[in-house]
């Protein structure tokens, strides 16, 4: 068994390009990730963030290098590796607590069962609507809620229904996709804190995508900057780099007003000079690379 | 008793298109209030009554009238032996007698109409003079009954706003078992009664100078000869219910293979090598293909059995809903295909326990736009062969020129589709809350 939970090695992602020229979005990633770290990823628009999280995930291949989880190759989605989108993904024709209730019921039985042995079906259906309730509890829905869809509910409610539809399944890796960046600021950071409670709790790894640089260093026990803004990348041939890899201070999980201290700050200020500021581009040598975890191109760690 | 039957017929004509009711519908109120503790209760009770008396007092009614003059059909409109009270129906025993009595009305109903015709004759009499000075001078040209028309909506808002009273034709059935229908504006029962106004002037205003012309044209007929009608071809002929249930029948059958078409398009969307089998098919080939214009060459081909006829009904509708199915689940969001495979899922459970689920309502509701389609293919297509169904009957009635059987033959078409539409947009309601939930927002 491997050391790590995720392992990219040389990952690179180009695309083709109608007027047969190539697109790279990043090229050259080596990451890796170890049980129970809560990664952030930020970087600019652009980037390739979204498309390094899918290929962590399963939904793409990378044209060029390997991805590993536990050690084994990637070769699609997985039940291991749980979703978090930006867009909630609730279906919408299902109540909250089938929302829920889905995964493990998908999990237990087949579309065969379902049609030929009902009895059965139904007193699975009654176990995994018993195991959703318990997790609807913790995200503060009543039980006369637990009825309601999608569509008669509020957006931070809806996106603690999806952590708990994700959370339910207890992947080893949790894949977040700006998960918060469509709630209001107040609603924000009680989603923010359940996902992180939800973290705390069960010990997976989380990959958190994000525009937030606050969201990143609250969130992130380690926070990664992807960039295409660095010296020497005109016409940005060579795709996006990881400019910026360190570990967040403040452990596992940081006190509730971290965001507004002066910690905080300079760590958001770091990670903007580094990775945003799309007019001063960085220079490789400088790239900011103090993770333990870091790896150097060739795959050795530095 | 007629004057009786008159007063709960204006009674009724209160409580459909004013406020607050008719006398006797406010008297059920107060009384259902004392009685019942229901809100609900009370307004039903209160709205029921005088439907109740209604029924009650036509039975009272009828029951004075000779059992002989209803099987013989004797009594006419406007027969001054209808005023007679006859004496009590023959039988040895009041239970006999009201079954035997209640066995002729069910069996010679157009008697009976007749009979509540006769009832309401002063009525009648106004309403015909009305409608013969309605049709015959204001709505003979179109112009003026368009001008009458507006007059109509005119008095509507100054009625409404002024008087706060309904416009009596404007009620429609939503409303009728309802004690507060909370109408706030007039917009909300004049405009969508327009276009029903506008076919029903249009129509009648024709079919009245026809029948002017000529009384055998039964373009506009009486409810009783509606009912003469129906009784010829349903009673005495017996076609009417075995052609019915035949066209029901293929109907159905074609229906149910028109919804499997769905779980075909949401195959064709979610796997390449259905979509490959089916996709050219359906588009450039079975969807393009009107089945009216077919029906002779199917025929020929498939010797024009049962199968031929729903073969050809499910070809009016059965691509397009596989084709409506395939573009709703090819737009289902990818990130949510993402999630139910991060829960483990097959391909196959993707695609018929989660995207089928997502896209059947709105589906079903294209199948509910378009099911006029079908019934007209299956029409024709009984035309034009086979001696069974409602399609082949309307085909011979207009040959011999019945309209008025052709107006109940429709009537019973009419009133299935909206059975169907009604069953089916239940269905959507109630089986798929969260669509309903979803539209109206």
């Amino acid at each position: 068994m491997s050391k790590y939970l995720i392992e990219m090695a040389g990952v690179s992602k180009i695309y083709p390009k109608p007027d047969g020229s190539q697109f790279t979005v990043f090229r050259d990633i080596n990451l890796r990730i170890k049980q129970g770290e809560f990664v952030a990823i930020i970087g600019p628009s652009g980037c390739g963030k979204t498309t390094l999280l899918d290929l962590s995930l399963g939904a793409g291949t990378p044209s060029t290098g390997t991805v590993k989880f536990e050690g084994v190759e990637v070769k699609g989605l997985s039940r291991d590796r749980g979703i978090i989108q930006q867009d909630i993904g609730l279906f919408d024709d299902l109540t909250m607590l089938d929302n829920v209730a889905e995964g493990p019921l998908l999990e237990q039985t087949s579309f065969p069962e379902r049609l030929l042995f009902l009895p059965s079906f139904l007193r699975k259906r009654k176990a995994a609507r018993e195991e959703g309730l318990e997790y609807l509890r913790e995200t503060g829905l009543s039980a006369k809620d637990a009825y309601m869809y999608p569509s008669e509910l509020s957006g931070g409610m809806k996106q603690r229904v999806a952590i708990a539809s994700a959370m339910i399944m207890k992947p080893k890796s949790l894949h977040m996709d700006e998960f918060s960046s469509k709630l209001d600021a107040g609603v924000k950071d009680g989603v923010q804190n359940f996902a992180l409670d939800q973290w705390e709790k069960t010990g997976n790894t989380g990959i958190l995508i994000t525009h937030s640089l606050e969201e990143a260093v609250y969130m992130g026990t380690r926070v990664i900057a992807l960039s295409q803004h660095y010296i020497g990348n005109h016409d940005r041939v060579h795709g996006s780099k990881i400019v910026l890899d360190i570990a967040v201070p403040g452990g596992r999980r940081k006190a509730r007003n971290f965001k507004g201290t002066k910690e905080c700050a300079e760590l958001c200020e770091l990670l903007r000079r580094t990775a945003l500021d799309e007019d001063h581009p960085i220079d490789p040598a400088n790239f900011v690379l103090t993770h333990p975890d870091v790896v150097s191109a060739d795959g050795t760690r530095r | 008793m007629g004057l009786l039957l008159l007063a709960v017929m204006i009674e009724l004509m209160l409580d459909l298109s004013t406020e607050r009711g008719g006398p006797l519908k406010r008297v059920c109120a107060q009384l259902s209030a004392l009685l019942i503790s229901s809100k609900k209760l009370q307004g039903f009770c209160s709205c029921i009554a005088p439907f109740g008396l209604f029924a009650m007092v036509s039975l009272i009614w009828l029951w004075q009238f000779p059992t002989e003059l209803l099987i013989d059909g004797a009594v006419e409109p406007y027969d001054e032996y209808s005023y007679a009270a006859g004496p009590m129906a023959e039988g040895s025993s009041l239970f006999e007698a009201l079954r035997l009595k209640l066995s002729v009305m069910l069996i010679h109903t157009e008697n009976v109409m007749r009979v509540i015709e006769s009832a309401v004759q002063p009525a009648f009499v106004v309403f015909n003079h009305g409608m013969h000075w309605l049709f015959g001078v204001v709505f003979a040209d179109l112009r003026v009954s368009l001008l009458v028309l507006l007059a109509w909506i005119v008095i509507e808002v100054v009625t409404f706003r002024a008087l706060k009273i309904r416009g009596p034709l404007l009620y429609t059935l939503k409303y009728l078992f309802t004690s507060d229908p909370k109408l706030t504006s007039f917009e909300q029962h004049v405009f969508p009664n327009i276009f029903f106004l506008l076919v029903g002037v249009v129509y009648f205003s024709e079919a009245f100078a026809q029948t002017e012309e000529n009384p055998r044209q039964k373009v506009w007929p009486l409810a009783s000869a509606w009912l003469s009608a129906f009784r010829r071809l349903g009673v005495e002929a017996d076609t009417l219910w075995v052609d019915s249930g035949w066209t029901a029948f293929r109907f159905f059958a074609a229906l149910l293979l028109i919804m499997l078409a769905i779980p075909i398009g949401v195959a064709m969307a979610r796997f390449a090598r259905i979509d490959l089998l089916f996709h050219r098919f359906t588009l450039w080939g079975a969807d393009k293909v009107n089945a009216f214009a077919i029906v002779i060459l199917v025929f020929a081909i498939l010797k024009g059995g049962e199968h031929t006829r729903i073969m050809l009904a499910v070809m009016a509708l059965g691509p397009s809903a596989a084709l409506d199915a395939f573009f709703r689940a090819s737009e289902v969001p990818p990130r949510l295909v993402q999630k139910i495979k991060t829960f483990g899922a097959t391909d196959m459970e993707v695609a018929f326990r989660r995207v089928l689920h997502l896209i059947f309502p709105g589906v079903i509701n294209t199948i509910r736009l378009s099911i006029k389609s079908v019934i007209g293919i299956l029409i024709f297509s009984e035309t034009m062969g086979g001696n069974t169904g409602l399609g082949l009957r309307i085909g011979l009635a207009q040959r011999n020129n019945a309209i008025d059987s052709v107006i109940v033959m429709n009537g019973i078409f009419i009133m299935g589709l909206i059975a169907v539409d009604l069953a089916l947009g239940f269905w959507v309601a109630r089986g798929f809350r969260w669509f309903s939930n979803g539209r109206k927002k």
